[in-house]
C-alpha cells in the first residue's frame, strides 16, 4: 500500500511538472547550446575542448533552471498552501518530500541529457564517445548539488521568488569566483572529471591525480546527502504547516 | 463526557506563533455527530484544526482524534478524516476530475475514476469536470474542496467555512448532504463557520472559542437551557405598553424588546402564567404568542463569546 501510494505521488508530481513550460525551456536551452557551439569538423582534441566548453554553459544554465523548478516545487507549494492540502491527506511526510525530489531530479536530468545529446550531431561525435559520459557525470553531480541546495533553502525561506534568488545568486557567484579550479564549483568539478578521463585516452597537458578525481566526485555527493538528510528530517519531523 | 463518545478532544492545548498566543489552554470536546465550532476572527479555530490534523505541533497539552495523538499518529488520523481548509489551494493546472482521481488514489479508493465522477456530481461540478482548476470560480473551487473532503468515505470530516462563496441553493444542498451522510453513514462533522443560522439547521453540538479558549460547549439543548432558562418570548399588539407594565412586577428579573418581541426573565415562571391573560385584558392588548425561548445559536453565541468582551 505504501509503495503504491508513493508511486501515485510520483505520478502526481510528474503531472504537475508537465505544467512547467518545458517546451519553451527546451527550445531556449537548445538555441543557447547551438549558439555556444564553435565550428564543427575540428581535430578531436579541439572537439573535446568544445565539449568541455559546452559543459560550462550547461553548468550555469542548470543553476537557474534547477533553482526555478525546485523552488517552485517546495517553496512555491508551501507558499501557496498546496503542501497543506497534500499533508491533510494520508501521505507520510517523507513520501511527499522524496516523491518531489526524485521526480524533479530525474525529469530535469532527462531534459539536460536530451539537450546535452545535441552535442553528438553538432560536433560529429559518436554516441559511444567516452568523453560524452565523463561530461554527463560532471553535469549530473552538479545538478544534484544545485537541487539539494535549493531544496534546503526552499524549506528555510518558504517563498518561491526569494528562494530562487537566495539559491541561484550565491551558486552563480560561487561559479564566477571559484571558476575552473575549485572543488566547490560545478565548473571546477566538471573540469577535473573531464580532464581525468581525457588523460587516460589522449595526451593531455592538464594532468589530474586520482585523489582529485575522487574528491571531485565525492564532494557533491556528500554535500547533497547532508543537505537532503537535514531537509528530510526537518520536513518530516519538525516543520509545521500553517 | 465519556471519552468513548468523543471523536476529537483537546486538554489544556497551548500553541503560540511568536508572541501571539493562538490557543491558550484549549479544552475542546467534539462528540460523534454534527458539531459546530464558532468564534470570532482570530479566535483560534483554524489553528485548532491544524493541530487536530497534525499540521501544527502544540507546545503543551493533549490533542487526540479517534483517541490517537494528533502529532504522533497524524497519518492514521488523516487516513480516516476528510478536510476542507478555509483557504484550500489546489494544483491549478489539473482538471477537477484529474485532481479528484489523484486524491482518491492517495486514499486508496478502489475505483478512483468512478469515485471522482460520483463526487463531482454530488457537488454539482459534473459540467466543469474537465476544466482546469485555475479557471474555476471561487464557489466552484469551494465545491471541489468539499468533494475532496468526502473522498474515501471518511469517518470524520472537518469543514472550515464550507459554504463560503457558495450560492444559496448550493448551501441548502450542502447542508442536506451533510445531514444525509451523518444519517446514512454515521459520518461525524466538525463545521467551523461564521454563519450561525446554517449551523443551527444541522448541528446538535456547539463549541464556542474565544481568544484561544473554549468559552462554552455542549449539546445545543443544554446550552439553550443554560442560557435561556426561565426566559420567555411574548408577542403582543403593543409591546412598549406591555413591557412597562411587567417591569413593575416583582416576579420579573429582566425584560427587553428585540424585533418587536418581548423577552422576559422570571424568577418563577409558573406564577406568571396566570398573570399574563389578566394583564393583556387589563391593557386591552392582543396576545399573539407566548412561548419559552429556546435560544438561537446566534443568541447563545452573543451571551458567551461577545458577552465577556463587553464586560457583562
Amino acid at each position: 500500500m505504501a509503495s503504491n501510494r508513493f508511486f501515485k505521488l510520483i505520478v502526481w508530481e510528474f503531472e504537475e511538472f508537465l505544467n512547467f513550460p518545458i517546451l519553451e525551456f527546451l527550445i531556449a536551452s537548445t538555441v543557447f547550446l547551438v549558439l555556444f557551439q564553435p565550428i564543427t569538423h575540428l581535430p578531436f582534441s579541439t572537439i573535446w575542448e568544445n565539449l568541455n566548453r559546452s559543459n560550462s554553459f550547461l553548468v550555469i544554465f542548470i543553476i537557474f533552471i534547477a533553482c526555478a523548478v525546485f523552488s517552485r516545487s517546495y517553496a512555491g507549494t508551501l507558499d501557496r498552501g498546496e503542501i497543506k492540502t497534500l499533508l491533510s491527506y494520508p501521505i507520510k511526510r517523507w513520501e511527499l518530500f522524496s516523491a518531489k525530489f526524485i521526480t524533479q531530479f530525474f525529469v530535469l536530468s532527462a531534459i539536460y541529457l536530451a539537450i546535452f545529446s545535441l552535442n553528438i550531431p553538432l560536433m560529429g561525435l559518436s554516441p559511444f564517445e567516452p568523453m560524452l559520459y565523463a561530461s554527463i557525470l560532471g553535469l549530473l553531480l552538479h545538478l544534484l548539488v544545485v537541487c539539494s541546495v535549493t531544496t534546503t533553502v526552499s524549506l528555510l525561506i518558504k517563498k518561491e521568488t526569494i528562494t530562487v534568488l537566495a539559491s541561484a545568486i550565491p551558486l552563480f557567484g560561487l561559479e564566477t569566483i571559484g571558476g575552473n579550479d575549485s572543488f566547490f564549483t560545478g565548473l571546477g568539478r566538471s573540469n577535473v572529471i573531464f580532464n581525468f578521463f581525457k588523460q587516460s585516452i589522449a595526451v593531455s597537458s592538464e594532468s589530474v591525480a586520482f585523489e582529485d578525481f575522487v574528491l571531485a566526485v565525492a564532494f557533491p555527493i556528500v554535500i547533497s546527502a547532508v543537505l537532503l538528510l537535514v531537509s528530510l528530517v526537518y520536513f518530516s519531523f519538525i516543520m509545521e504547516v500553517d | 463526557m465519556n471519552l468513548g463518545t468523543l471523536v476529537a478532544n483537546t486538554v489544556g492545548l497551548v500553541k503560540s506563533f511568536g508572541s501571539t498566543v493562538a490557543l491558550d489552554g484549549l479544552n475542546l470536546e467534539i462528540p460523534k455527530g454534527i458539531s459546530g465550532f464558532v468564534g470570532s476572527n482570530g479566535a483560534g479555530k483554524t489553528t485548532t484544526i491544524g493541530v487536530l490534523l497534525g499540521l501544527l505541533k502544540p507546545e503543551c497539552g493533549e490533542a487526540t482524534v479517534f483517541g490517537l495523538d494528533c502529532w504522533r499518529n497524524s497519518f492514521e488520523i488523516r487516513r480516516r478524516t476528510g478536510v476542507l481548509h478555509e483557504n484550500n489551494a489546489f494544483p491549478g493546472n489539473f482538471s477537477g476530475r484529474r485532481f479528484l482521481e489523484h486524491v482518491a488514489d492517495i486514499y486508496g479508493v478502489t475505483d478512483s475514476k468512478q469515485s471522482a465522477k460520483a463526487l463531482l456530481k454530488t457537488v454539482g461540478l459534473s459540467d466543469s469536470k474537465d476544466r482546469l482548476i485555475k479557471g474555476y470560480s471561487a464557489g466552484m473551487t469551494r465545491r471541489l474542496g468539499l468533494a475532496q473532503a468526502l473522498i474515501g468515505d471518511p469517518e470524520f470530516v472537518i469543514l472550515d467555512e464550507p459554504t463560503a462563496n457558495i450560492d444559496p441553493l448550493g448551501r441548502i444542498d450542502l447542508l442536506n448532504k451533510i445531514k444525509e451522510l451523518h444519517k446514512e453513514q454515521g459520518t461525524s462533522f466538525l463545521i467551523s463557520t461564521h454563519i450561525l443560522s446554517e449551523l443551527e439547521k444541522i448541528c446538535d453540538w456547539l463549541s464556542i472559542i474565544d481568544s484561544g479558549k473554549i468559552v462554552d460547549q455542549g449539546h445545543i439543548n443544554d446550552l439553550a437551557d443554560k442560557y435561556f432558562a426561565n426566559i420567555y418570548v411574548i408577542e403582543v399588539s403593543k409591546p412598549a405598553v406591555f413591557i412597562e407594565k411587567i417591569k413593575t412586577l416583582s416576579n420579573v428579573e429582566q425584560a427587553w424588546i428585540e424585533d418587536e418581541k418581548i423577552y422576559c426573565k422570571f424568577k418563577n415562571p409558573n406564577e406568571f402564567f396566570t398573570e399574563i391573560p389578566k394583564i393583556v385584558v387589563a391593557l386591552n392588548l392582543e396576545l399573539k404568542s407566548f412561548r419559552k425561548s429556546l435560544g438561537t445559536f446566534e443568541e447563545i453565541y452573543k451571551k458567551t463569546a461577545v458577552g465577556p468582551k463587553n464586560g457583562k
